[in-house]
C-alpha cells in the first residue's frame, strides 16, 4: 500500500465516515515518507480541519501544502487541492482553442445545454483533472501519490462510471480520446485502486457488496483493502459478560449492550473478508468524542501498523 | 402553537418527504412511519427513490420492489404498500402520456439523447419521483405517500426538479433550438451555424445531431410537461406535504441536514419533524469525567470488575456527551419540527417487526 500506488480513490456511502479515512491515509502515506495530493471534488468541508489546517486552505485547484509527514527524512507531505466541475468545463474549453469563447459559453448557458446534451460531461472533465495529476507523480514528480476523496454516495459510482458512458455516448473528437484515456488508467491496476470505506454493521456491508460488484465487473477498476471504520475491540467487556453474573443495573445494562455491538462488529469484519478479496484495514471505534486532526493522526498511526504489519 | 408531533404527522398528512443524507437510517424511518401509519389505520404507500435496495430490505422483501406498489402486510386497520421507483419508465410513461400520437411518443422514446437525458440527466431521476409522488397522491387506493429521498443535497434537486425542467424548456438557447422547427424549417443545418458548430466540437456532432433531433420531436409536449411541472411543484410545497430530516450524530450528516433545514427554509417551507437516529444509548445519569474517577478509584481498591464496568459506561458516557455537543446546532436550526430520539439496538434493525418497534419509538420517543 501507498508504495508503488499513484492513485487512491476513496469511495463509500455518506455516513461511514469517508473523509475521516481519506484523512488518516493521506497522514499514514506522508509519515511513511509519501509526498501526498490529497484532491477534493466541489469541495466539502471538514477535510482541511481534519488535516490539522485551516478551514479554508486548499479551496482551489492550486491548492496549499496543509502537512508535512513526520516520518523519515521529513520527506513526505500533504498538498490538498479542490476541483469544481464547473472549473474543469471551462478550463478544457480552453485547450479547445475555446478560451475567448468559454465565458461567452458560460455566461449564455451554452454550458447548461453542453453538459445536458452529454451528461456525465462535468464528472469526465474533473477525472481529466485528476488523470493530469496522476500523469506528474513520481519519483521525478513533484508528488508521488494521488489520493481523492470520492464524492458522495451513488455519485461516487457515476463519477467513476463517466469515462465509459462518454466512450459509448461520443463516436468520435477529442472528448472520447480523453475519456478512453482515463478509462485505461482507472482499469490500471498499477495506476489506480478504489478503496471502499465501511462500517461494520449489516447495512453498510451489504451496500458494500454491490458497490464493490459494480466497481470491478462493471467499471473494471481495482480494489485496494477495504477499510472499516469503527471497529469496536472492546473484548474485555464481552468476556465479562460472557462470564456472567453482571448486575442488572446500569453497569450491566451498558456493558451488555456493548458486548452485543462487539459481537455485531466481528461478524461484519468476518463477512467482508469472505466476500471482498484483497483483505481490509481496520479503524478503531474512538471513545474520545469527536472526530478532530488529533483522533486522525491516531488513525493514521493504526494505519500505518496494520500495513507494516502486512509486508 | 403547539407543535405538531409524529401521532398527529401520520395521522394527518397526505406527504411525508424523508430528507437527509446517507446512511442515517433515513429509509428504515420512512419504513418504520409507514408501518406505524398503517397501524393506526391509514392506507400508506411508502416510495423510495434510492437505487440501493435499501427499502426492500428493510422490509424483508427478498424478491425486491419495483415501479409498482406492492402490498405488504401489516397490523391494524390500515394497509401498508411499498414500491421503488424506475425513473426511467416512469420518464417513459410520462412521455406516452403527453405525447400527442403514438408516432411522437417512438421519435422520442427512440432518441438516443433521450435515453442519455432520461436515464441520467442530473435531476431526472429527482423529478420523475416528485412525478410518481404526484400520481400517487391522486391514487384512491392511498391516503398518505411517504417518500424515503437520495441523499440531501439530492432531495433539494427533488423539490426544484420540476422547476428545473421548466426553466430548461424556457431556455432561450433551447427556445432558439426550437426556432427553426417552428418555423417551418425542418432540417437545421448545423454548420451554417457557429455556436453549434462550436458546441459539435466538443460534444460530438452526432450527439448534436441526436439532440436537436429530441428538443425538435418534443414540440407540443412542452406544455403539457410545463403545467404538470407548476402543478407537481404546487403539491410539494402546499401544507399538504410534510417534510422530515432524519440526521445521525455524527458531524457531516448533521452539517447536511442544517443546511436541508436552511434550504426549506429558504423556500418558506417549515421542517415538521426531526429525526436524529443511531443515537447511542443511554444508560443512567452521570457525566463520564465522574464516572472515570470512580472507576479508578475502584481500581486502586482492587474491584477489577467493577472498575472495567465503570470505564465502559464512563466510554459510553464520553461518546454521549460527544453526540450531544454534535447534535445541538442542529436542534437550535430545526426549531419548528417536534424531535424524536433514535437509539442503537443491540443488533441492526432489518426485518418487519424490530422497524415496527421503532415506528412506535418513533411516536414515544419524541420530546
Amino acid at each position: 500500500m501507498f508504495d508503488t500506488d499513484r492513485l487512491l480513490v476513496v469511495a463509500g456511502k455518506g455516513g461511514v465516515g469517508k473523509t475521516t479515512v481519506t484523512a488518516a491515509l493521506a497522514v499514514a502515506a506522508a509519515d511513511m515518507g509519501r509526498r501526498v495530493v490529497v484532491v477534493t471534488i466541489d469541495g466539502r468541508p471538514g477535510l482541511a480541519r481534519l488535516l490539522g489546517a485551516s478551514e479554508e486552505a486548499g479551496s482551489t485547484y492550486e491548492g496549499d501544502v496543509v502537512a508535512e509527514g513526520r516520518g523519515p527524512g521529513r520527506r513526505g507531505s500533504i498538498h490538498l487541492r479542490t476541483i469544481s466541475a464547473a472549473e474543469a468545463l471551462q478550463d478544457y474549453l480552453g485547450t479547445q482553442g475555446l478560451a475567448r469563447l468559454a465565458k461567452r459559453l458560460v455566461s449564455t448557458g451554452v454550458v447548461d445545454v453542453v453538459a445536458s446534451a452529454a451528461p456525465g460531461i462535468d464528472d469526465l472533465l474533473v477525472l481529466g483533472k485528476v488523470k493530469h495529476l496522476v500523469g506528474l507523480a513520481g519519483d521525478d514528480g513533484p508528488h508521488d501519490l494521488v489520493i481523492v476523496d470520492g464524492p458522495a454516495a451513488g455519485h461516487a459510482l457515476s463519477l467513476l462510471r463517466s469515462p465509459d458512458a462518454m466512450a459509448e455516448t461520443i463516436r468520435g473528437g477529442p472528448l472520447r480520446s480523453q475519456a478512453i484515456e482515463i478509462r485505461n488508467m482507472m482499469r490500471d491496476p498499477a495506476k489506480c485502486r478504489v478503496v471502499l470505506v465501511t462500517l461494520p454493521e449489516t447495512t453498510p456491508v451489504n451496500e458494500l457488496v454491490e458497490t464493490s460488484d459494480v466497481l470491478t465487473d462493471e467499471i473494471g477498476v481495482t480494489l485496494g483493502p477495504v477499510v472499516v471504520n469503527g471497529v469496536d475491540h472492546a473484548d474485555d467487556v464481552e468476556e465479562l459478560v460472557t462470564a456472567g453474573g453482571l448486575p442488572e443495573d446500569e453497569l450491566g445494562a451498558a456493558a451488555r449492550f456493548r458486548a452485543s455491538r462487539v459481537a455485531v462488529h466481528r461478524r461484519e469484519v468476518a463477512r467482508i473478508d469472505e466476500i471482498v478479496p484483497g483483505g481490509h484495514l481496520e479503524l478503531p471505534y474512538l471513545t474520545t468524542g469527536a472526530i478532530d486532526h488529533k483522533a486522525v493522526r491516531r488513525l493514521a498511526m493504526s494505519i500505518a501498523e496494520q500495513i507494516g504489519a502486512r509486508s | 402553537m403547539k407543535k405538531p408531533d409524529f401521532a398527529e404527522l401520520v395521522d394527518r398528512s397526505s406527504i411525508i418527504v424523508c430528507c437527509g443524507s446517507g446512511g442515517v437510517g433515513k429509509t428504515t424511518t420512512a419504513a418504520a412511519l409507514g408501518i406505524e401509519a398503517a397501524r393506526r389505520g391509514r392506507r400508506v404507500v411508502v416510495i423510495t427513490i434510492d437505487p440501493a435496495r435499501r427499502l426492500a430490505d428493510a422490509l424483508g422483501l427478498a424478491g425486491g420492489l419495483d415501479n409498482d406498489p406492492k402490498r405488504i402486510e401489516s397490523n391494524g386497520e390500515g394497509e401498508l404498500w411499498a414500491m421503488m421507483l424506475d425513473a426511467t419508465r416512469t420518464f417513459d410513461e410520462v412521455v406516452r402520456e403527453h405525447s400527442r400520437s403514438s408516432q411522437q411518443a417512438t421519435r422520442i422514446l427512440d432518441n438516443p439523447f433521450y435515453k442519455n437525458v432520461a436515464s441520467r440527466l442530473s435531476g431526472s431521476q429527482e423529478y420523475m419521483a416528485a412525478e410518481k409522488l404526484f400520481a400517487l397522491d391522486r391514487d384512491d387506493r392511498f391516503d398518505l405517500v411517504i417518500v424515503d429521498t437520495p441523499p440531501s443535497r439530492e432531495a433539494l434537486d427533488f423539490l426544484r426538479a420540476p422547476r428545473k425542467l421548466t426553466s430548461f424548456l424556457d431556455h432561450r438557447v433551447y427556445r432558439w433550438l426550437m426556432a427553426p422547427a417552428r418555423g417551418g424549417l425542418r432540417v437545421l443545418n448545423i454548420a451554417a451555424q457557429p455556436i453549434l458548430r462550436t458546441i459539435g466540437r466538443v460534444i460530438g456532432a452526432d450527439v448534436l445531431a441526436d439532440a436537436i433531433d429530441f428538443f425538435q420531436a418534443f414540440e407540443g409536449i412542452e406544455d403539457g410537461f410545463r403545467n404538470r411541472a407548476v402543478a407537481v411543484e404546487g403539491l410539494l410545497r402546499s401544507d399538504r406535504t410534510r417534510y422530515v430530516v432524519v440526521a445521525s450524530p455524527r458531524a457531516d450528516t448533521v452539517e447536511e441536514a442544517r443546511f436541508f433545514v436552511g434550504e426549506l427554509d429558504k423556500l418558506g417551507i417549515p421542517v415538521s419533524g426531526l429525526v436524529v437516529n443511531r443515537l447511542q444509548p443511554r444508560f443512567g445519569r452521570g457525566t463520564s469525567a465522574a464516572t472515570l474517577r470512580e472507576s479508578k478509584a475502584a481500581d486502586e481498591a482492587g474491584e477489577r470488575t467493577r472498575a472495567l464496568l465503570l470505564r465502559n459506561l464512563a466510554e459510553m458516557r464520553k461518546v454521549a456527551e460527544a453526540e450531544d455537543k454534535t447534535i445541538a446546532p442542529l436542534m437550535a436550526s430545526a426549531k419548528s419540527a417536534t424531535v424524536a430520539r433514535l437509539y442503537l439496538r443491540p443488533d441492526d434493525v432489518h426485518d418487519l417487526s424490530t422497524i415496527a418497534e421503532l415506528g412506535r419509538d418513533l411516536l414515544v420517543g419524541q420530546q
